[in-house]
C-alpha cells in the first residue's frame, strides 16, 4: 500500500509546556492545516534532547 | 445597486468579474481589498478565481481567514447575495459557508476547457432568468473542482434543491456531476464554472450572462 501526505514539522518554543504545545498542535492541525472534509491528521510528538 | 468583488492576494480573475458585471448589468461595481473588514453599501459580493494566498496548503484555505471574510460571512448570514467563482467556491467550502470541498480532479490535470452545464434549480437568485434544464456553455479553468461531500451531505443537497448546476460530461468526477451549489438559504452560490468568462460574445458565449442578469433581476425584486 502506498499512501501520499503531507507532512508538517511543527517546532514549539522550549518554554511551551508539553500540555499546552499538544493543545496548541492539536488546534493547529484541526483548524488549519487538514480540511476534515476530505482529510485525517495523526501527530507524532518528539521531545529533542 | 452595487456589486463588491473581492481582491486577496492571488485573485487573478477579480477583473474579468468587473468587467463582466459592469458591461453586463450597468451596475456599479467597486473592488474590495481583503483587508477590508466590512462590506457595507454593497447588495452583491463576488469572491472571484484565482489562486489565493497561492493554493500552497489546500485551495482557498487561507483565503478564509483574511480579515474581509468576517464581514462576508455576517452580510451572508443577513441574506446578503455571494457568489463564489472557482478559487471563490474553494474558499467558501473552506470558510463553511458552503458544505463539501473540492478535491483535485479525477486526472490530476489542470482542466481548461468549454464545456456544457445543466440548470439543475431556477429557484435561485443566480438562475431565476434560466428556463428550467437549460444549457449553458461556461468554461472551467482548475486544478482542484472535484466536489466532494459526504452521503448524508449529498443527499441533503439533493432533497433541498441546493445543486444548481451540473456537467453534462463531468470532467473532474465531481460527485453527482455537481458544478455548482448553493447553501441551505439560498443566497450563497459556489461554483467552478466561469460566467466571468462567458459574458462577453468576443470570448466564445454569453452563457454566464444569465447568472449576473438573475442576481440584478432578485435585487431588484427585493427592493420591491
Amino acid at each position: 500500500v502506498i499512501r501520499q501526505g503531507k507532512h508538517f514539522d511543527v517546532h514549539l518554543a522550549e518554554s511551551t509546556s508539553p500540555e499546552r504545545g499538544k493543545e496548541l498542535v492539536q488546534k493547529l492541525a484541526k483548524d488549519v492545516l487538514t480540511n476534515p472534509v476530505i482529510e485525517e491528521f495523526r501527530i507524532v510528538w518528539e521531545q529533542n534532547s | 445597486m452595487k456589486f463588491g468583488v473581492v481582491i486577496f492576494p492571488g485573485s487573478n480573475c477579480d477583473h474579468d468579474c468587473y468587467y463582466s458585471i459592469q458591461a453586463v448589468t450597468g451596475k456599479p461595481v467597486e473592488f474590495i481589498w481583503h483587508q477590508e473588514t466590512s462590506v457595507q453599501g454593497f447588495d452583491a459580493v463576488v469572491l472571484p478565481g484565482g489562486f489565493s494566498y497561492g493554493d500552497y496548503l489546500r485551495t482557498g484555505a487561507l483565503a478564509r481567514f483574511s480579515p474581509v471574510m468576517q464581514a462576508v460571512k455576517a452580510f451572508a448570514e443577513q441574506g446578503g447575495l455571494v457568489i463564489g467563482i472557482c478559487n471563490g467556491f474553494q474558499i467558501l467550502t473552506e470558510a463553511g459557508m458552503l458544505p463539501g470541498a473540492l478535491m483535485r480532479n479525477s486526472n490530476m490535470k489542470y482542466i481548461c476547457k468549454f464545456l456544457k452545464l445543466r440548470t439543475a434549480t431556477t429557484d435561485t437568485p443566480f438562475t431565476n432568468r434560466m428556463s428550467a434544464d437549460q444549457i449553458l456553455n461556461v468554461p472551467i479553468g482548475h486544478g482542484e473542482g472535484n466536489y466532494f461531500a459526504d452521503e448524508e451531505t449529498l443527499k441533503r443537497l439533493e432533497d433541498n434543491h441546493q445543486v444548481v448546476f451540473r456537467y453534462l460530461e463531468n470532467p473532474n468526477g465531481s460527485l453527482h456531476d455537481i458544478a455548482g451549489i448553493v447553501n441551505s438559504k439560498r443566497n450563497v452560490l459556489g461554483m467552478m464554472p466561469h460566467p466571468d468568462r462567458s459574458s462577453d460574445p468576443l470570448l466564445g458565449s454569453t452563457d454566464g450572462r444569465l447568472i449576473f442578469e438573475s442576481m440584478v433581476n432578485a435585487l431588484a425584486g427585493a427592493r420591491g
